[in-house]
């Protein structure tokens, strides 16, 4: 309900809104064997998953963080971070069946508007559950499935979804992929059959309205041969005074000759720790373009990694981070190159302003095999002010004579005489350093659909101004 | 597993291990083995391993916590945390300005431990002259290992020939590595400066260290120029510490590592003092199964205005076994400052290749002349220094036989003339 709502902090902002909680499920905080018994029955799981959720909760509570690297997550207490946390509804495909105060989250957000102009079908969650669902009809006679991943773990594709799941990230890979293992929820399961190609993006769109709790949604996408598609990945939710947890999982399959672009732009709320892992594995001839956003966040570990494991499997990179007051964003991207003729791009750009600290990390590991494979990493910084910190930490490991690659890094600010030039042309100095900006992300934001890239500035605009005008 | 481990075979001797050795002062992922080295040493009196062990701990550059509400912050502050690297055991924004050793805590201590030690203080001439100074492994009078500090008082100028080359195979018939190295601290005042020569051509029998630091004032300078041209192991470790306005440090470095040599090379500049600049460049063949490791990182500190740092790497593979890990970091807490990094791995650019097979060059003899390039550019650098001379040309010998070095020779003194 629309009276429900309450007010936000920052009027301003498209994204600061919350709903009531209000007869939602709540599971109690902390982590234990019941809780994930618990997760696993409401979904009424094969009995494989319940096995390998409590395995996954076994091993995180052996491991640890790494000691020595990446920004600090002392103010995220697990045991005060609820896992699981239900609107109570059932998921619909019509944004009619959507409970009012839902609905109305994800209209303020665009997303039906967008599904109606550009999409292909939508996922919608809100908290720990998928609340909508659709696509055209025209996609399904395609045979592309796009549905709810615990929806599709009863359907034919059971055994597909146990062949794949978490078998690209496996749960000993770093603590929170071990916790995202035991308690996730929601999240999308795509399969796009062999040459088929999907010709508007597919999305999904993750709220957390819930204070204090954790979203731990699966992203499981299988790309047979010669098949293409667009998916894009939005995510945000309101600010609040206690910490959130995003520790979402993307397992990308990309077939023979098949092409996956992954778009996302995350603007989750700066009480967010983002600790995410995406993860693809290409085969002969396939493309994955990861085309990356981020903006919100108080800390993100985020480095999708692509691992071209077939001859001429080709990886490209697009990314920006921007780290504001309060933020430290640890982003980048990690490729391993394992066939022939493989090719990676990667280029990032980062922005540090208000004291925010920008870390951009990167690995390309060329394997003795990878005959002949290429890669280029770019690596721009931005610095907007004196009180903020960007790092740039690219690691090379090449273990082919035939291979090249090539890296660049710049750090810099924005020149004063671009800015004098600017405001010499009427324009005042704020909007002139605006402009630069948007300029410096334009690579990015180009690859985005329109939208998408709307978006995109707008949050550049809130970054650099501290509302949309 | 934090650390590679860079160790030799099992020997008889006693042995300790220096680990953090070229240790990054701000880490990435464990998994790559590329955060440091540890490195096995014979043990000597003085020196407790143990008390070097170094808890892995998380570099202080985290956000301060953000307020969102007055009574609420998320991260608590790192507390007593100091950083990773050189500057392990110091305060990270120490104002304290002395050189540490490249190489780390570990590395600095044994050294200091083990080797021969001189203090050496060299003032301004009037007349612009400077003092040449040169450490030879092989001179008896200086040992295997050695400590030196220097003291470049305002406005002196100081060279310094480093050598490090084996004539005589003795530690491998014990089944050993020979363990040689250097501990060279530089203090150079304002406007002082310092041109350093490094020439490392040992054969497969030593293990070497070279262990350098600095510390530069006002408008002080520090060149140096590395030739890395043999040694089953070596450890290069370099921190400069450019506190003083306008310091400069240039670092020149040239390798080749062939058979199944291990080099790793570690350098941390930070640019503390406002106009400072920082240019390190390194360009290197690896051929046969060589191991190498490059990290580099330039830290633009809060308050540097206006300092620069680059970076520049390019490595020419040739082996089919060899490994490259390269990983120049830049570290920046400043607007008002411009930092570059660019690296470059792998064969021969095919255009370059194709250009020379028009002068009847084949590729085969192109990865020789890149090779044969470093060593032409160490003779030309040697040339004024006979121990560095006849250094150079034992390394071009076993290299590529007496034949190709005397022309190498030649080709220098033809130049010349």
């Amino acid at each position: 309900m629309l009276d429900e709502e309450l007010l936000s902090h920052d009027p301003s902002s498209l994204y600061d809104f919350k709903k009531s909680e209000e007869g939602y499920e709540r599971a109690d905080e902390g982590l234990t064997p019941d809780l994930v018994r618990d997760i696993s029955a409401k979904k009424d799981e094969p009995q494989w998953m319940l096995d390998l959720r409590l395995h996954c909760l076994d091993v995180y509570g052996h491991m640890q963080m790494p000691p020595n690297w990446g920004p600090s997550i002392a103010g995220l207490d697990m045991n005060h971070i609820s896992a699981y946390v239900s609107p109570k509804t059932d998921q619909a495909n019509s944004w009619d069946d959507v409970p009012e105060d839902i609905k109305d989250t994800f209209e303020r957000l665009g997303i039906p508007e967008a599904e109606r102009a550009s999409l292909a079908g939508v996922g919608a969650q809100y908290d720990s559950e998928l609340v909508y669902h659709n696509m055209r009809e025209e996609v399904a006679k395609q045979g592309v499935i796009y549905s709810g991943i615990e929806e599709a773990l009863h359907g034919p594709y059971e055994p597909l979804i146990r062949e794949r799941f978490m078998q690209l990230v496996p749960p000993n890979d770093h603590k929170f992929a071990a916790l995202h293992g035991a308690v996730w929820s929601g999240g999308s399961f795509v399969y796009v059959p062999e040459g088929v190609h999907v010709e508007f993006p597919l999305q999904s769109y993750f709220r957390l309205n819930a204070a204090g709790a954790g979203q731990f949604e699966h992203t499981l996408i299988i790309l047979e041969p010669g098949s293409d598609l667009h998916f894009v990945e939005g995510c945000s939710a309101p600010k609040y005074n206690v910490a959130n947890l995003h520790a979402g999982c993307v397992e990308l399959y990309v077939g023979k000759g098949a092409r996956l672009r992954y778009s996302t732009v995350e603007n989750w709320s700066k009480n967010m720790y983002n600790l995410n892992t995406k993860r693809a594995r290409c085969e002969e001839d396939a493309t994955i373009e990861w085309v990356s956003g981020s903006f919100g966040s108080h800390v993100s570990y985020l480095y999708p990694t692509s691992i071209l494991a077939g001859d001429r499997s080709v990886c490209e990179y697009t990314g920006i981070t921007f780290a504001g007051k309060g933020q430290n964003l640890d982003t980048g991207t990690k490729v391993v190159m394992l066939g022939a003729h493989t090719k990676c791009s990667l280029d990032a750009k980062s922005l540090s302003k208000g004291g925010g600290v920008s870390t951009f990390r990167s690995a390309v590991v060329v394997d003795e095999h990878a005959e002949h494979a290429k890669a280029t990493v770019s690596c721009a910084s931005l610095m907007l002010d004196d009180k903020s910190r960007s790092d740039t930490i690219p690691a090379m490991d090449v273990r082919c004579r035939t291979a090249n690659v090539g890296h660049e890094a710049t750090i810099g600010r924005i020149s004063d005489e671009t800015v004098t030039y600017l405001m010499s042309r009427g324009i005042p100095e704020g909007e002139a350093r605006t402009m630069v900006v948007n300029g410096f992300a334009n690579p990015v934001s180009k690859e985005l659909p329109m939208e998408y890239a709307v978006e995109m500035n707008n949050l550049i605009k809130i970054e650099m101004e501290g509302a949309v005008g | 597993m934090v650390a590679q481990n860079l160790c030799e075979p099992e020997a008889s001797l006693s042995k300790v291990i220096l680990t953090c050795t070229n240790e990054l002062p701000s880490p990435t992922w464990n998994h790559l083995n590329i955060n440091g080295i540890n490195l096995k040493v014979p043990a000597v009196e003085g020196f407790d391993e143990q008390a070097w062990v170094a808890p892995k701990i998380r570099p202080k550059r985290d956000v301060p916590a953000y307020n969102v509400s007055d009574d609420h912050a998320f991260d608590a502050p790192e507390g007593t945390a100091a950083p990773a690297g050189p500057w392990a055991r110091e305060s990270e924004n120490s104002q304290a300005a002395k050189p540490v050793g490249g190489m780390g805590p570990a590395a600095t201590a044994w050294l200091e431990a083990a080797g021969k030690q001189k203090t050496i203080v060299v003032e301004a001439t009037g007349d612009g002259t400077k003092p040449l100074y040169v450490v030879d492994l092989d001179d008896p009078q200086v040992g295997e290992l050695a400590v030196l500090d220097i003291n470049v008082q305002e406005n002196a100028q100081a060279e310094l020939v480093l050598i490090s080359s084996n004539r005589a195979d003795t530690a491998a018939a014990l089944g050993t590595l020979d363990t040689r190295g250097w501990l060279v601290r530089v203090n150079a005042a304002d406007g002082a400066r310092v041109k350093i020569n490094e020439f490392i051509a040992c054969d497969s029998s030593v293990q070497m260290l070279s262990n350098l630091g600095f510390c530069l004032a006002n408008g002080a300078t520090a060149d140096i120029s590395q030739y890395c041209l043999g040694s089953q192991i070596l450890a290069l470790g370099c921190a400069a510490d450019l506190v003083g306005k306008s310091a400069a440090l240039n670092v020149d470095a040239r390798y080749v590592g062939r058979g199944t040599e291990q080099l790793d090379f570690g350098y941390s500049v930070r640019n503390r003092g406002v106009k400072t600049v920082s240019n390190l460049s390194l360009h290197g063949v690896l051929v046969d199964e060589a191991n190498k490791s490059l990290r580099s990182t330039i830290d633009l500190v809060h308050g540097a205005k206006g300092a620069s740092g680059v970076e520049n790497e390019s490595v020419v593979l040739v082996g089919e076994g060899v490994v490259n890990k390269t990983l120049p970091v830049i570290l920046c807490n400043e607007d008002d400052v411009a930092g570059t990094h660019g690296a470059s791995v792998g064969e021969i650019d095919p255009s370059q290749l194709a250009y020379m097979a028009t002068r009847g060059i084949t590729s085969d003899d192109a990865r020789e002349l890149m090779m044969e390039a470093t060593y032409s550019a160490a003779f030309a650098a040697a040339q004024h220094i006979p121990q560095a001379y006849e250094a150079v040309y034992r390394a071009a010998c076993r290299a590529f036989g007496e034949d190709i070095a005397q022309e190498l020779a030649a080709d220098l003194e033809g130049g010349l003339s």
